[in-house]
């Protein structure tokens, strides 16, 4: 090594010193997300599932009221720009840019939705889902990438953060 | 073999699913998957651990007493101890020397976790990540270790490895024998926001709050390490993960705290006298009666007792028999509630036992309203599913902590909060989620608690089971009740992943925790009750199992073979499919095809082939010629034609009429009748694209408007785990069939589930046709009639 290299490491959520819930014997904090084409519609489709109490503290942790009604408008408007703000998608080297569809809740789980139109190219899928792990830091972000038969898993957890990309060589 | 009937079908294929997409993830050419998984995984049964899955003649496990004198210093957030402690040597085995769990040495700077954790993100740090680092540069975290001396007050020698610790002993430790010696030791408590420790302290500073603290206090003491039959002494160090592997013994805990604090813990309180009033020792009476929760410390006297504050201290003593752990929790700001939940102990169990709770006034209401109620309700539940609540007591400790699992106590941390008017709300979200804590935890003292199963290694043997039984006890709360966990489909994006491990992997090497060893389990139960044995037999075999371990130490096999052998079912395939692979559940219609029955009669036979033959289209070339004008020689030269060129080859002959004759005379009456009935014979092939074998579920629907469920076992893929062809007769017309109708057995792909093809629409377009048909509706928007731009005003009454 030749040389020291000062890093200047951004500090995630605003330093929002709220407590940071530790690892415990219930439930794992984790959530799945899943990558898919959809050749009826030509978009590829983006669909995070959390759960919905997570998301809850998360959204008010980032500032919306706790007492905001879920899937109001207000509720619906935050949880577009949470997710929005915490997860990005690559394709084939280009940043998408996603459409919010919604959200829903069912059961135990949130659903958010957003769409991209069908990218050309769909060999190589770079994803960053940063969703929950400000406000949880044992966040487990499992991210299944779907391409006809073939599902390849982008897996972001304590100590595995950052982009992870997936190929499709054969597409 | 008679020469009759499937001789030559005529045959009609029906469909053939398009295209199928399917999920293909570690699909290997050849699967066993009804391979025995005795010799394989599972060890050589023995007189300790039989075949049978029940303890055997030979079981043991050690027993390790404790009489405790602990106490809290409040200013220095310090706990000191003393303990004598007692082991019992039951093994057949002499022991030089006794291993200890010293688990707060996790908190030093030079732990092994400490050490080997990793960073999450190159380029961002999380605030809580930054937060424990500084705390772990200034605290002193660990075990003070004082001394360790014999009965005779001679200092033994100790070896400390992370969180283990040797004690060598004075003399050899015989079978049947027991040692006892004292061990002194101080550590400071961790702050649970911010190092995360499964127990800690927590103040509340706000300034509407008083400065006051909640002290939840577990893996306080050197806990013996497990010495057991499969493994010799447990030795695998406390890295955050992986919970614990303990001992059962006796517990004598004398807690010394400021004399204002109500305390929780482990046990029944021996000296109510000396730290209770007498309205609360009457309160606690009338609990036991009770119909609903009594407050044995109500709010206003919890919020009087922060005001005042003391310098006195008090001793709560406390005592617990037959328990694998202790743990306590104690403050000032505490409001108690109980409640007496009457069982059928079975003469072992109390019939009584006391549900209670505590919490700081900063989170009512919700506490009160729920938390004892939930303790109630999960006794009831898990009761019927195994055993009566072995303990007198059943806590739920409001904290820091956000769901944590101890003998007789839990913590649990859903909370209340204040918005910025001051007003104190809870969010529906909270509510479920104190339920779903406090039924998960109280659950827990079934499973590892009583049912000591060895966490460290296999989380899911307590995470799993108790996962199954919080859904069941959440289920049944109330109607409706929104929870999904367990529900088959839910699990479908983990075993799709392409990186899982398999459910028994060791736990700290598990990288997603939450589907590995709480969902898919629990999933997997769930199937096996609902789907694979029925509940009537799951349930026998389940309590079985539970009632075979209680007090004992279960390894995973313990349960396979318990619940094989009382439902009389070979599981091995579901095992292999469900906790040793990673292979999921898929299975895909190949094809349908119509198989008639050849009746023999040429009259018939020869029409049916005539028409297929029709059926067909004509030869190009032939049509060509004709329609260019080409003339045959035969119709050149008509002298040519004969009796063959008129008839074509299937016109009936009196040969063949003759044949048929005999035929029907050398048939059994039921021959001929099944002969004439005109039986449909569906041939269907199905395909297991997921890896896991699984019954096939079938929903048949006819053109009579007649239904069918058909529920075929997995032993149908013995031979061909890859692909099946079943029959299925009936004199009715099919007109549509689905695998799996009731989503029961986590089916990826349902795409090929269906005959004839429909067409299935992503969770995505469903949603949005939902939203075009109501979202206004649900929202309470309207848009009125002469808006130009349609744009939703608030409408209708406010509720
Ligand atoms: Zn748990």
């Amino acid at each position: 090594m030749t040389g020291f290299r000062a890093l200047a490491i951004g500090l995630a959520a605003g330093l929002a010193l709220a407590a940071a819930p530790s690892a415990w014997a219930h439930r794992i904090h984790s959530a799945l997300t899943e990558v898919r084409p959809n050749e009826n519609t030509g978009e590829l489709e983006i669909a995070h599932r959390v759960f919905f109490h997570d998301l809850e503290v998360a959204l008010i942790e980032s500032g919306m009221d706790d007492d905001t009604p879920p899937l109001g408008e207000i509720w619906l408007a935050a949880a577009e720009t949470y997710a929005r703000d915490r997860f990005d998608i690559g394709v084939a080297g280009a940043t998408l840019q996603l459409d919010y569809v919604g959200a829903e809740v069912d059961g135990q789980f949130a659903w958010i939705y957003f769409v991209a139109p069908m990218p050309d190219e769909y060999d190589r899928v770079s994803i960053d889902n940063r969703l929950l792990i400000e406000a949880f830091p044992d966040q487990a972000n499992m991210t299944n990438v779907i391409c006809g038969d073939v599902v390849r898993t982008i897996l972001q957890i304590p100590g595995r953060r950052g982009t992870g990309t997936v190929d499709f060589p054969d597409r | 073999m008679r020469h009759l009937l499937l001789a030559a079908m005529a045959m009609m294929t029906i469909s053939a699913t398009a295209e199928a997409q399917t999920i293909r993830q570690t699909v290997s050419d050849y699967r066993d998957a009804f391979r025995q998984l005795e010799n394989e995984d599972w060890p050589t049964p023995n007189e300790i651990r039989p075949a049978h899955g029940a303890p055997g003649p030979e079981y043991w496990q050690q027993q390790v007493d404790y009489w405790i004198d602990v106490r809290l210093d409040e200013d220095a957030k310090r706990i000191s101890g003393i303990a004598e402690i007692t082991y019992h040597n039951n093994s057949p085995f002499a022991l030089d020397y006794l291993w200890f769990l010293m688990d707060q040495n996790r908190f030093r700077r030079d732990s092994w976790d400490n050490l080997t954790r990793t960073v999450t993100s190159t380029d961002q740090i999380s605030s809580g990540a930054a937060r424990r680092m500084m705390r772990m540069q200034e605290w002193e975290g660990g075990f003070d270790v004082g001394t360790v001396t014999d009965s005779e007050g001679r200092a033994l020698e100790t070896r400390l490895v992370d969180t283990l610790m040797r004690i060598d002993l004075p003399e050899v430790l015989q079978p049947g024998e027991e040692v006892s010696f004292t061990i002194s030791w101080e550590y400071n408590l961790p702050e649970e926001n911010v190092v995360g420790a499964r127990a800690g302290y927590e103040c509340f500073e706000e300034e509407t709050e008083n400065g006051d603290c909640i002290y939840l206090v577990a893996q306080w003491f050197p806990r013996a390490a497990a010495f057991t039959d499969y493994e010799g002494w447990h030795n695998l160090p406390f890295l955050g993960s992986g919970e614990f592997t303990l001992e059962f013994g006796n517990y004598e805990v004398a807690i010394t705290v400021p004399a204002d604090f109500i305390v929780s813990a482990t046990g029944e309180l021996q000296n109510p006298e000396n730290v209770l009033t007498q309205a609360q020792r009457d309160r606690l009476e009338q609990a036991m009666t009770s119909e609903e929760p009594v407050f044995v410390v109500t709010r206003e006297e919890a919020l009087a007792n922060e005001r005042e504050g003391t310098d006195e201290t008090a001793t709560w003593q406390f005592r617990a028999e037959n328990v694998r752990d202790f743990a306590w929790a104690g403050s000032r700001k505490f409001i108690w509630d109980a409640l007496g939940v009457q069982q059928d102990g079975e003469g072992e169990y109390p019939d009584t036992v006391l549900a209670m709770s505590f919490y700081p006034n900063e989170n009512e209401p919700i506490w009160s309203a729920y938390s004892t109620r939930v303790i109630e309700h999960t006794l009831d539940v898990y009761s019927s599913f195994s055993f009566p609540y072995p303990y007198p007591t059943a806590q739920s400790v409001s904290g820091p902590v956000g769901g944590m699992e101890y003998p007789m106590i839990t913590f649990n941390g859903p909370r209340t909060v204040r918005d910025e008017d001051g007003n104190i709300t809870y969010s529906r979200g909270t509510k479920r989620f104190l339920i779903g804590v406090v039924a998960h935890e109280i659950g827990h003292i079934y499973f590892p608690m009583t049912v000591n199963s060895d966490e460290r290694q296999w989380t899911w043997m307590d995470e799993g089971i108790n996962s199954f039984l919080d859904f069941m006890t959440q289920r049944l709360w109330e109607e409706d009740y929104p929870t999904n966990e367990a529900e088959p489909d839910s699990i479908i994006g983990y075993m799709t992943s392409s990186n899982q491990q398999p459910i028994m992997t060791q736990s700290d090497a598990v990288t997603a925790l939450g589907p590995n060893a709480y969902s898919k389990p629990a999933t997997a139960l769930v199937i096996l009750r609902e789907t694979i044995l029925g509940r009537e037999l799951f349930d026998e075999a389940f309590g079985t199992y539970a009632r075979r371990w209680r007090f004992k130490r279960p390894t995973p096999y313990d349960f396979f073979r318990t619940m094989e052998e009382v439902s009389g079912h070979d599981l091995d395939w579901f095992w292999r499919g469900w906790f040793y692979s990673t292979e999921h559940v898929d299975i895909g219609l190949e094809s349908i095809v119509l198989a008639q029955v050849d009746t023999g009669n040429p009259e018939i036979e020869n029409a049916l082939a005539r028409e297929e033959e029709d059926a067909l289209p004509e030869s190009l070339t032939q049509r060509n010629n004709r329609e260019a004008g080409i003339q045959t020689y035969a119709q050149r030269n008509p002298e040519v034609v004969d009796f063959y060129s008129l008839n074509d080859e299937h016109i009936v002959t009196n040969a063949q009429r003759r044949t048929y004759e005999r035929y029907l005379e050398g048939l059994e009456d039921w021959e001929r009748e099944f002969l004439e009935s005109g039986t449909n014979i569906y041939l269907m092939t199905f395909r297991n694209d997921g890896g896991v074998v699984m019954p096939i579920i079938l929903d048949l629907s006819f053109s009579d408007g007649t239904t069918e469920h058909v529920r075929i076992p997995a032993q149908i893929w013995r031979r061909n785990a890859n692909e099946v062809t079943w029959q299925y007769a009936t004199d009715r017309e099919l007109v549509r069939l689905e695998i799996d109708p009731l989503h029961e057995i986590a089916d990826a792909d349902r795409s090929d589930n269906v005959f004839p093809p429909e067409i299935r629409r992503s969770r995505i377009e469903l949603y949005r046709s939902s939203q075009s048909t109501n979202m206004m509706q649900d929202m309470d928007l309207t848009v009125s009639n002469d808006s130009l731009d349609t744009r939703p005003e608030r409408g209708g009454d406010d509720e």
